[in-house]
């Protein structure tokens, strides 16, 4: 269930971790590392338990473009301070799992995109790549073997 | 004479001979067991005051096929790896303590076999699924009657085939607030058997993904921070007879299918707008026998397809069943609806390809003519109400207000909203026969 905010202050807002389930996938948002937000402009608030989940609903177009304020995602560095999305830098990390399996994560700054990928492992993008990931991907490109 | 003295003779002889073999017992061998009738076989042991002190150093010594038996006590090792096929059985419950900064026990041999450990305090790692007991690529492990208690995750399942994870409690203490991990986590395994192990206090109490071929069975999975079990890309699993209860939400199956879950119970899955049952992508499955009681919403099916739910009950739950649009030629037959707010709720108007058939409907004001049971008239299980609130959630405020009430019989009266073929055209008129209050199967396991 969604709640209208009303009265806030401006977005993002933060997240109520296990209190609030994605509006893409339904499941519980849980994970700091990786949850995600979108605000309209009449400020209803959209919560996603992960990055490709946001990207999902932004490529179906679930809200109409038009209707979006904006839409924030976590920095992976920094958990639970939501940074804006078109701005990000991404990593489709390998050696991380994230919700939906996409393993996507976020930075503010490239630098420690750069250091994560050190460790994690990965592919680099922007969030237009990431969208087009999404796009992609569909239900029949889902297989049973593990990546 | 002579001849009686001489047998005498002989007698004595051959009792003075026979008589060391009758009272002779094996020399007391520190390093054999007896252990509850099992065979007994050299075995290392390990205790603190032992020769052997560690377990890392009685698997380094150790043949393979060995048994290793580890005595109460605190044991702090560091990670300890098991790399070849033994058995590792503990006495008095050895704590294995991670000290809340490394993975604790890991397994990478095929034919181990664990039992009566105690093991706890894994680290924590944003990058890294710590766990108190991490098996990866192994087959043919057993994990008997172990204990995990406050470990990020509990038992840890990699790339492993055809093991038996049993009659294991695992606790944790996770929070919502904190970042957490699973209980039993099952990941990209096949031919796993899950069978009675207790899982309170993680963030999912049973997850899975990249599941084949496996059995969970009468397992306890409640108190979880999220859900008490979680099954995603996974296909001919097995569920039956688990107890699912007070966990924000009860299970979720998500992109799988061919699953069958029989006999479960999902009970007091309390959050707000939270599920006992969420199926998203789930094709070809069975849902059948389950009792799903006090929860908030109890079904929800999105783009769901081809799946049976028989002899179901729904029992007071807010929502019974929630369908959307794109779950379809789903077919419900024989299941009990009683004392929930809204029987079924769906988000369109458009002719629905789910069947309703059979179910009992305690909302159901028909008659039976013919007395065969079934009524003669449909029933109509969703409510215009209900479709409202699919597209204002906040209108929940108006539940039981004379609006909505008066909404409902407009609509009953003259059909226009509600999709009119989504009708029980056979509705039962009494409560099916099998529809006692059900008892926990495994009430040994508290």
């Amino acid at each position: 269930m969604v709640v209208v905010e009303g009265c806030n202050p401006a977005p993002p807002y933060p997240i109520h971790f296990g209190g609030v389930e994605c509006a893409y996938c339904h499941m519980v948002v849980s994970d700091p590392r990786f949850a995600a937000e979108l605000v309209t402009k009449k400020g209803r608030v959209y919560y996603f338990d992960s990055i490709e989940c946001l990207a999902s609903f932004v490529a179906e177009s679930q809200v109409p473009q038009a209707d979006v304020h904006s839409m924030w995602v976590s920095d992976f560095q920094h958990p639970e301070h939501l940074i804006p999305a078109p701005s990000a830098f991404y990593l489709k990390a390998s050696r991380l799992h994230s919700p939906m399996r996409r393993n996507f994560i976020a930075f503010s700054h490239s630098a420690d995109r750069t250091q994560a990928l050190a460790t994690l492992g990965g592919t680099q993008m922007s969030w237009e790549e990431v969208l087009q990931l999404q796009r992609t991907h569909s239900r029949a490109n889902t297989t049973l073997r593990a990546s | 004479m002579g001849l009686r003295r001489w047998t005498a003779g002989w007698m004595i002889a051959l009792v003075a001979m026979l008589t060391p073999l009758a009272i002779a017992k094996p020399a007391a061998d520190p390093q054999l067991t007896v252990s509850k009738g099992q065979a007994q076989r050299p075995a290392v042991v390990v205790c603190p005051r032992c020769p052997v002190r560690r377990l890392t150093d009685a698997l380094r010594q150790a043949p393979e096929g060995a048994r290793i038996i580890v005595q109460s006590g605190l044991y702090v090792e560091g990670e300890i790896v098991v790399d070849k096929p033994v058995e590792i059985v503990g006495q008095g419950w050895p704590a294995f303590d991670g000290t809340g900064k490394n993975q604790v026990l890991t397994v990478r041999a095929d034919g181990v076999h664990l039992t009566g450990l105690l093991i706890r305090n894994s680290g924590k790692s944003y990058i890294a699924d710590l766990a108190g007991l991490r098996v990866e690529a192994a087959h043919h492990c057993v994990v008997e009657g172990n204990r995990l208690l406050n470990n990020f995750f509990g038992i840890y399942l990699a790339s492993t085939e055809d093991c038996l994870i049993r009659d294991n409690e695992v606790h944790g203490n996770a929070t919502s607030e904190a970042f957490s991990g699973n209980g039993i986590h099952l990941w990209n395994s096949h031919r796993i058997t899950l069978e009675r192990n207790h899982v309170t206090g993680h963030r999912d109490g049973l997850y899975f993904e990249f599941l084949q071929d496996s059995a969970v069975r009468d397992n306890i999975s409640e108190r979880n921070v999220r859900y008490g079990l979680h099954t995603m890309y996974s296909a001919n699993n097995y569920y039956a007879g688990n107890l699912l209860r007070a966990n924000l939400a009860g299970v979720v199956f998500m992109y799988s299918k061919r699953l069958r879950a029989i006999d479960n119970r999902y009970e007091d899955n309390w959050g707000a707008a939270c599920y006992g049952a969420l199926l998203k992508d789930l094709d070809d499955s069975e849902i059948a026998k389950n009792l799903f009681y006090h929860n908030s919403v109890a079904l929800y099916a999105e783009d769901a397809n081809r799946n049976l739910l028989v002899k179901n009950r729904f029992y007071n739950n807010g929502f019974a069943i929630r369908i959307m649009a794109n779950a379809n030629d789903n077919v419900f037959s024989g299941n009990l609806f009683e004392t929930n707010s809204f029987d079924v709720t769906t988000n369109s108007s458009a002719a629905s390809t789910n069947s309703f058939n059979g179910n009992y409907w305690d909302d159901y004001r028909g008659y039976d003519l013919n007395h065969d049971g079934i009524g003669d008239v449909p029933f109509w299980p969703v409510k215009l109400f209900g479709l409202l609130l699919e597209e204002y959630p906040a209108a929940i405020i108006l539940l039981r207000s004379p609006f909505a009430e008066l909404l409902d019989a407009a609509e009953e009266a003259i059909p226009i909203l509600t999709p009119r073929n989504l009708a029980d055209e056979k509705p039962l008129i009494a409560r099916p026969s099998w529809s006692k209050p059900q008892t926990l199967k495994n009430a040994s396991v508290q």
